[in-house]
């Protein structure tokens, strides 16, 4: 009973101790926090900045050990902030002599000292939220303190193997100051903008188009080049170009040559006149349901009005020449279908086009170009095209590109098949290539026509 | 029983908190940051005492470590500064971190040496954080005491920052990934200050002291020239009317053909002036200007001189020209739009005694003239940071110029027959560089691209004379045509080298 009673009284003694033990306990991580927080904000506050401070992997493994036994030495290693066992570091030591461990270090933003040092596994290095070995070092002061001034200093200097993970800038944007977009077959020069609520944009751009990609002749295979003016506008301000409501283009269609040394077909065509050109794109589908707005229609079309002389065209006697005198585009876009794999925005688009074509021949006894073709009714003059266009497009980040897959059927009785390529760097340094070619038998094919096309484009975009 | 009760005393070892870490280390951790931070720490600080007296709760600070109680001196060469952290994203309100005790060595004499040599002032940390958390923890009367000090400054000088600890300067190192372009006229200025031959007016700079504006005169020579063997420009201050910067020029140079200096036959002569459009005529910063050169072109064979020059790397030039007038202007963004340069050159045919001519089949020869040539476009600038340190521009438009060709009979000097072969537009487009550190321009660089040819044109300083004398060293670089076939009148590519002489720039 005595025994009893004694055992009774040792554990209220021992659940008193516990209580008031953790009382104690309470008490002090209230103080180690509240200490905590102060340690925390002694310094000038750069996290918005630390995407984009200097960041590096140390992965040296004789040089992880020099900087790990210091610690090891001035018995500064903690985990959840507290001293880890012999044990832990024998077991975290292992991990270091495997090269597992590698460390994680950033430099403050606006001087050269060190704000983050962490020894962390090989596999947690890539992930957004690492596990790392020990806790990490928050402060260059007291990493200097444990590691002495000579390694301090050569961590700070980089003097040993190390993969830089620093980030670069990237950035995607739309200028409403100036945009110059530099690609032969599409230019684009934006020379004015207003706004009329100091919401929406107005842009008026000059732009340059050469060939036609959807009557299957793209770059300087139609032998045209147009050059006109183009208003754009933006129900809201947004910074992917492709975000606007309406586009309109109205220019002139003028001869054009190669730019390159290149291939060209048996009788490239000529532009016999002087012509316009029309180009409608917008979103007309948000009248009824605004969120159609990714759904894009356009509507293009070229005609050219008069003609020239032989003389003027600079054409020798009995010379036969075919030209394209116009041509409509009809087409609806579906864009911002989802994402594909990570590679960008799928979008479809289907569309008809048909164009014209004359064939003359050059006398310079007769003033006038001679049809040789007369005979032709107006609408068997023309060329129908079905077309769909499939492709991934991505803005933003370090790299934009636009890659379409192009597949036509030809109402004379051709299929082509296309690859529609667009890359840019930045947003700054880019190419555009295009290469469409005949899958059926070519064998027939007008003399005005490539059975292979390829043209391309260096880009230098910069807007501001 | 005793099973159930070891089980019991088991349990409770098992539920009772892990050690948490130790107070001390943190507290060790932000006195070592405190000392040894010199630059980053955001925080702030009072002098005390202001008036003199010591407070009575400050003549025996206790201290942590057994160190003696501290006390607060009011002496004339001492001076307490009170730091405290004043916010912070888990700091809602002031909080006192330590005293420091700054020592004027110099004033109270306490110097060895005197007030000659060494440092003037001691500083030394007096109540650590340590000692001060533990005032903060054990004698609240003391910590808010230090506070009430503190607090009652800033709310004493709610306008002004208390003095701060922070030594790095974040609003002089402001970044922007994206770079900038000016909305006035400082970019082209600043080209033009840097690239062209002709000075343009500094306004005077207002510059704010003790609350009143204060007007800097700018210093500047009475003349201006800016010469190479090639192109040189003139201007004295009695042509300063309107808003200054008119000058004569004299050139040996092109704008739209593809040609290097003296490859284009001809000399140029020109007056220079700078209009405004807007009200305030002096704001060159602000206005809508006018650049405008007048040039007249006189032809003559320079080939025959320029062949002897040692510094010119070119070939004989194939296009003959002669008299002509023309215009040069630029437009700094008139109706908002991109900064605007027109140039036309027209000249009259006159097509006897060619001083290039090259001999052609039937005892025949031929000659290739060009008279008239234009060019359009619109200058687009851009800076990678508002230090302005690497300067971009680009140029887009097109330009125009007429091939005619004459052939000549034996040695007649009147022409048989004579053929306009050319009369095209064709795109331009010119990118520009120009690296100025600290706002003094060290390397310009420019690549044209016009009808298949490539041309490029870069100086760097050389030397800064005191007295407004700057010399720098200016190559041009012709490309063979690299686009299209070369044509019977296209210049082989070349290079020239030359010295470039500024002053009162």
């Amino acid at each position: 009973m005595k025994m009893k009673k004694l055992l009774l009284f040792g554990v209220f003694i021992l659940i008193v101790l516990a209580v008031r033990t953790s009382a104690q306990e309470v008490d002090d991580q209230a103080k180690v926090k509240d200490v905590q927080k102060i340690y925390e904000s002694l310094e000038y506050n750069t996290l918005a900045f630390d995407d984009l401070k200097n960041k590096w992997i140390v992965n040296d493994p004789t040089f992880i050990r020099e900087i790990y036994n210091r610690f090891v030495v001035r018995n500064k290693l903690r985990i959840d902030g507290k001293k880890v066992s012999l044990d832990v570091v024998k077991t975290k030591s292992q991990e270091i002599y495997d090269g597992d461990i590698v460390v994680d270090i950033r430099k403050r933003y606006y001087d050269d000292e060190i704000e983050h040092f962490a020894f962390v596994p090989e596999s947690e290095v890539h992930k957004q939220d690492p596990k790392y070995a020990f806790d990490p070092v928050k402060d260059g002061f007291l990493l200097r303190d444990i590691v002495g001034d000579k390694i301090y200093d050569k961590i700070r200097t980089q003097s040993y193997y190390f993969n830089n993970l620093t980030k670069e800038e990237f950035d995607t944007k739309n200028g409403y100051y100036f945009d110059l977009y530099l690609n032969t077959l599409e230019p684009r020069v934006m020379y004015w903008n207003t706004t009329s609520n100091f919401r929406n944009k107005y842009l008026l751009s000059f732009f340059g188009k050469y060939g036609n990609d959807y009557l299957f002749m793209p770059g300087w295979m139609l032998g045209d080049y147009v050059f006109g003016s183009s208003l754009t506008y933006y129900k809201n301000i947004s910074s992917n170009p492709q975000n606007f409501t309406y586009d309109l283009k109205l220019g002139l269609v003028m001869p054009a040559g190669t730019p390159y040394v290149s291939a060209m077909p048996p009788m490239p065509l000529h532009v016999t006149g002087q012509g316009v050109y029309m180009k409608i794109t917008g979103d007309p589908l948000t009248f009824m349901d605004v969120n159609l707005e990714d759904f894009q229609m356009s509507l293009e079309m070229k005609y050219v009005a008069t003609e020239l002389t032989s003389k003027e065209l600079g054409l020798r006697d009995s010379t036969q020449i075919y030209s394209n005198r116009s041509y409509f585009v009809l087409e609806g876009r579906m864009r911002n279908l989802f994402n594909l794999f990570d590679f960008g925005m799928l979008e479809v688009a289907a569309g008809i086009s048909t164009m014209d074509m004359y064939e003359y021949l050059a006398r310079t006894s007769v003033k006038k170009l001679v049809p040789l073709d007369k005979n032709k009714g107006i609408l068997d003059r023309y060329t129908h095209h079905l077309y769909t266009e499939v492709g991934v497009s991505r803005t933003g980040g370090l790299i934009q590109h636009n890659i379409s897959l192009l597949m036509g059927f030809n109402s004379d009785g051709y299929v082509f098949g296309g690859v529609k390529s667009r890359v840019m760097l930045s947003d700054n340094f880019g190419f555009d290539v295009r290469i469409i070619n005949a899958l059926t038998d070519d064998s027939k094919f007008p003399k005005y026509r490539m059975a292979e096309n390829i043209v391309f484009s260096p880009i230098l975009r910069i807007n501001y | 029983m005793i099973k159930k009760i070891f089980l019991l005393v088991v349990l409770v070892g098992i539920i009772l908190p892990v050690l948490p870490q130790s107070l001390d280390e943190v507290i060790d951790k932000v006195d070592l940051k405190l000392r040894r931070d010199k630059r980053y720490l955001n925080l702030n600080y009072v002098e005390y005492p202001a008036g003199g007296q010591i407070a009575e709760e400050f003549l025996s600070i206790p201290r942590t470590d057994e160190k003696e109680p501290f006390q607060l001196q009011a002496k004339d060469n001492i001076v307490y500064n009170i730091v405290f952290v004043r916010e912070g994203i888990q700091v809602d309100s002031p909080m006192v971190l330590y005293v420091s005790q700054i020592t004027d060595l110099a004033a109270g004499g306490e110097g060895f040496f005197g007030a000659t040599s060494g440092p003037s002032k001691d500083t030394q940390i007096v109540i650590n954080f340590a000692d001060m958390y533990s005032l903060r923890q054990n004698q609240p009367q003391v910590y808010y005491k230090f506070y009430k000090i503190i607090d009652k400054y800033l709310k004493d000088n709610p306008d002004s920052d208390p003095p701060s600890l922070l030594k790095i300067t974040p609003d002089n190192e402001i970044k922007t990934s994206l770079g900038i372009s000016s909305r006035d006229n400082t970019d082209y200025l600043n080209y033009m200050r840097a690239n062209s031959y002709h000075w343009y007016p500094r306004p005077k700079i207002e510059k704010k002291g003790g609350g009143r504006k204060k007007v800097e005169p700018v210093v500047a020579s009475t003349f201006k020239i800016d010469a190479t063997a090639s192109m040189m420009s003139f201007s004295h201050e009695v042509m300063n009317f309107s808003l200054g910067g008119a000058a004569v020029e004299l050139g040996f140079e092109d704008k739209v053909l593809n040609v290097l200096p003296y490859q284009g036959q001809m000399m140029t002569v020109g007056f220079r002036t700078l209009v405004t459009l807007s009200e305030k005529k002096e704001d060159i910063d602000q206005a809508v200007v006018i650049d405008a050169r007048l040039l007249g072109r006189i032809g003559f064979d320079v080939w025959s001189i320029a062949k002897n020059i040692p510094f010119l790397a070119i070939a004989a030039p194939k296009l003959n020209t002669g008299i002509g007038a023309g215009v040069d202007i630029n437009v700094t963004r008139p109706f908002g739009m991109p900064f605007m340069n027109f140039y036309l050159m027209a000249g009259s045919p006159d097509y006897s005694s060619p001083a290039i001519k090259t001999a052609i089949a039937g005892g025949k020869n031929e000659a290739y003239y060009t008279w008239n040539a234009a060019e359009a476009s619109m200058s687009f600038y851009w800076n990678t940071s508002d230090n302005f340190v690497a300067r971009f521009r680009m140029d887009v438009g097109a330009g125009y110029y007429d091939v005619y060709r004459a052939e000549y009979i034996g040695k007649n000097s009147k022409p048989s027959t004579k053929k306009e072969v050319q009369a095209n537009f064709y795109p331009m487009v010119q990118f520009h560089f120009n690296f100025a550190p600290d706002d003094k321009e060290l390397f310009g660089t420019k690549i044209k691209i016009f009808d298949g040819q490539a041309k490029m044109t870069s100086w760097l300083k050389l030397l800064e004379l005191e007295g407004g004398h700057l010399f720098r060293f200016e190559a041009q670089y012709l490309a063979t045509p690299f686009i299209r076939s070369k044509r019977a009148w296209d210049n082989e590519g070349g290079a020239t080298v030359q010295l470039r002489y500024r002053y009162g720039f």
